[in-house]
């Protein structure tokens, strides 16, 4: 299988602080690939990276076969890349509609003179957005919640919402940052099973961070251990789980003999 | 003193005139400060820049003889003339003026934004004066510049600019009609219907069209809405733009409606037209409309019961209570988090 994204020697430095350290990673298309590691271990600030909002100091970030750093956000966005946050970030005074509409604009054309003209193609547009949009509702569950302002929603619809306005750029690839922070585990159950129905029905390839063990040993097909910024560990969960370095990190040392990650 | 009823409404239908200038310059600020939570200070020189544009672009119509031809037309092209210029001049200063600080501290800009008021009131002002010496430059005592330029030029920037007052021709006329027994001059009406028609527009394209949801997600946050593929920047420039546009047709409107124009005129206007869009909560699209119809109002009925000479006290005295008892404004919501 190819690889959809791929990270050589990526590094970004905060003043002293290295964040993200020499990290390389191959993402294959059509993969649920995960990143985990303890608290500032840079998970977050590789995403920042390879959307576009860090620009990094070395290394080459590589998009189906492009390299795409220092483009601006909105271009790879174009490029078909969506994420997701892990502190919801919608446009709360917008409807949920609308949210996914404006996740449309890579794709929509209309400009300010369509719209004050209000020309046939301009309106063909907005009826095939909105169809488009519905669609997407439905598609997460949320039918018939269009008009509803994204702030009124309650919490786990809100995640899903934004899963679909970042759906909504087509992506080919969907970068979801701690998508069932703050779930039950029944919810996160649920969400777990929404996102392999992503990559199975849509084909989109996804790349998680993600805290919560039994979903990431549930859905991963590859899973990459970051620790100070440097990949300490990759592999399938059986492999991870058994990993002494990753037990190191994540509880101490000395703890690496007698527990393990598993929590099933 | 006895109450007046045709006096009081005829004073309405002021009220109802000034309102619709201070609604169209307050959509510019609360635009403006919807995308970049900024005060844009320059916006009332913005306002007198259409207002010059618009009319040195109507003399050259008159020139022409467009104007005895067709008055309808000439008016009309004055109207995009001066909505041009406003907005040329408005994406110009964002460009220059305020993009290369968005990143600094919040008073950079703002004190950037005086800066550029004083600049084009001062500009407006000496254009001719600056025409005149650069076309006197002299390299080794010989001019760089035809001697057949130099008053050609200065013509032409004096015919713009400068010191004295310029003035519109006459082009609305006193008619009008009777509403009982209220006199209404029709370019009261003209006004009253232009303006409300462009609002219209203005917030129907916010609402429904792509640029507008474009405008509403950058002024809600510009990470996410760059990550849904907007270019934040040229959305910016959009908003300035038609921003701008507006303050130039109430420059344009401006100086039809009441002749003359100055460099300074934008102050005032201005002041008032951020009044405006703090009384309807800043950021808010309706609430800068209803804010400066409510502005306009109060200062004639004001003037009802005090001297005339009083209306801006009636205006700033409104802008003092509504800072102390409602902060957001009328229609404004509590500030979130992030934009405080």
């Amino acid at each position: 299988m190819s690889s959809i994204l791929e990270s050589r020697s990526l590094t970004k430095k905060f003043g002293g602080l290295l964040a993200v350290n020499d990290f390389s990673l191959e993402v294959p298309e059509g993969s649920i690939s995960c990143i985990i590691g303890p608290n500032g271990a840079g998970k977050t600030t590789f995403f920042n990276c390879v959307v576009g909002f860090y620009l990094p100091e070395e290394g080459e970030i590589i998009f189906n076969g492009k390299p795409i750093q220092g483009m601006p956000p909105y271009k790879i966005t174009g490029l078909g890349i969506s994420r997701t946050y892990q502190n919801i970030r919608l446009f709360s005074n917008m409807t949920a509609i609308e949210n996914i509409i404006v996740g449309q604009h890579a794709h929509t054309k209309a400009t300010m003179i369509d719209a004050v003209l209000h020309t046939p193609k301009n309106r063909k547009e907005e009826k095939e957005s909105v169809t488009e949009a519905q669609r997407l509702l439905e598609f997460v569950g949320l039918s018939g919640e269009g008009d509803i302002l994204a702030r009124n929603l309650p919490y786990g619809a809100q995640r899903r919402l934004e899963i679909a306005r970042a759906l909504a750029n087509k992506p080919k690839l969907l970068l979801l940052d701690e998508p069932t922070a703050g779930m039950n585990p029944y919810e996160s159950a649920e969400l777990t099973s929404f996102i392999k129905r992503l990559r199975d029905e849509l084909g989109t390839t996804i790349l998680l961070i993600e805290h919560d063990m039994r979903v990431v040993m549930k859905i991963s097909e590859q899973i990459t251990v970051l620790d100070y910024g440097s990949k300490i560990a990759e592999g399938n969960a059986k492999e991870i789980q058994s990993n002494p370095k990753v037990i190191e990190a994540y509880l101490g040392r000395g703890a690496a003999s007698g527990l393990s990650l598993s929590r099933d | 003193m006895e109450f007046d009823f045709t006096r009081f409404a005829e004073q309405l239908i002021n009220g109802l005139t000034v309102g619709s200038f201070y609604a169209l310059i307050a959509l510019g600020y609360t635009m403006v400060y919807g995308v970049l939570t900024m005060i844009n200070f320059a916006h009332g020189e913005i306002f007198m820049m259409g207002a010059y544009i618009g009319l040195f672009s109507l003399n050259r119509m008159v020139d022409a003889g467009l104007y005895e031809r067709s008055p309808i037309t000439a008016i009309i092209l004055t109207f995009l003339a001066g909505m041009a210029g406003a907005a040329l001049t408005g994406v110009t200063i964002e460009r220059l003026a305020y993009r290369p600080l968005r990143r600094a501290a919040r008073l950079a800009p703002l004190i950037s934004a005086i800066g550029i008021s004083i600049f084009l009131q001062e500009f407006v002002r000496i254009l001719p004066a600056m025409g005149e010496q650069v076309m006197g430059l002299r390299i080794a005592g010989n001019p760089i510049f035809p001697p057949g330029w130099q008053e050609a030029v200065i013509g032409v920037l004096e015919d713009f600019g400068g010191v004295q007052v310029k003035t519109y021709p006459g082009i609305f006329t006193t008619d009008g009609f009777y509403l009982g027994e209220v006199y209404v001059t029709y370019s009261r009406v003209i006004i009253l219907v232009i303006s409300m028609l462009t609002m219209v527009g203005l917030w129907l394209l916010v609402k429904f069209s792509r640029l507008g949801k474009a405008m509403r997600a950058v002024s809600e946050d510009k990470d996410v809405a760059a990550l849904m593929g907007i270019n934040v920047n040229r959305v910016i420039s959009q908003t300035f733009l038609i921003g701008s546009a507006l303050a130039g047709l109430a420059g344009v409107m401006q100086g039809m409606f009441y002749l003359q124009i100055r460099n300074t005129m934008g102050f005032v206007p201005g002041i008032k037209a951020f009044t405006a869009a703090v009384l309807g909560g800043i950021g808010n699209i309706p609430g800068a409309m209803l804010g400066g119809y409510t502005l306009g109002l109060a200062e004639v009925i004001g003037i009802q019961f005090l001297p005339a000479i009083y209306k801006d006290v009636v205006a700033f005295g409104l802008l003092v209570l509504i800072l102390i008892f409602k902060p957001t404004g009328i229609l404004g919501e509590a500030l979130t988090e992030k934009k405080m």
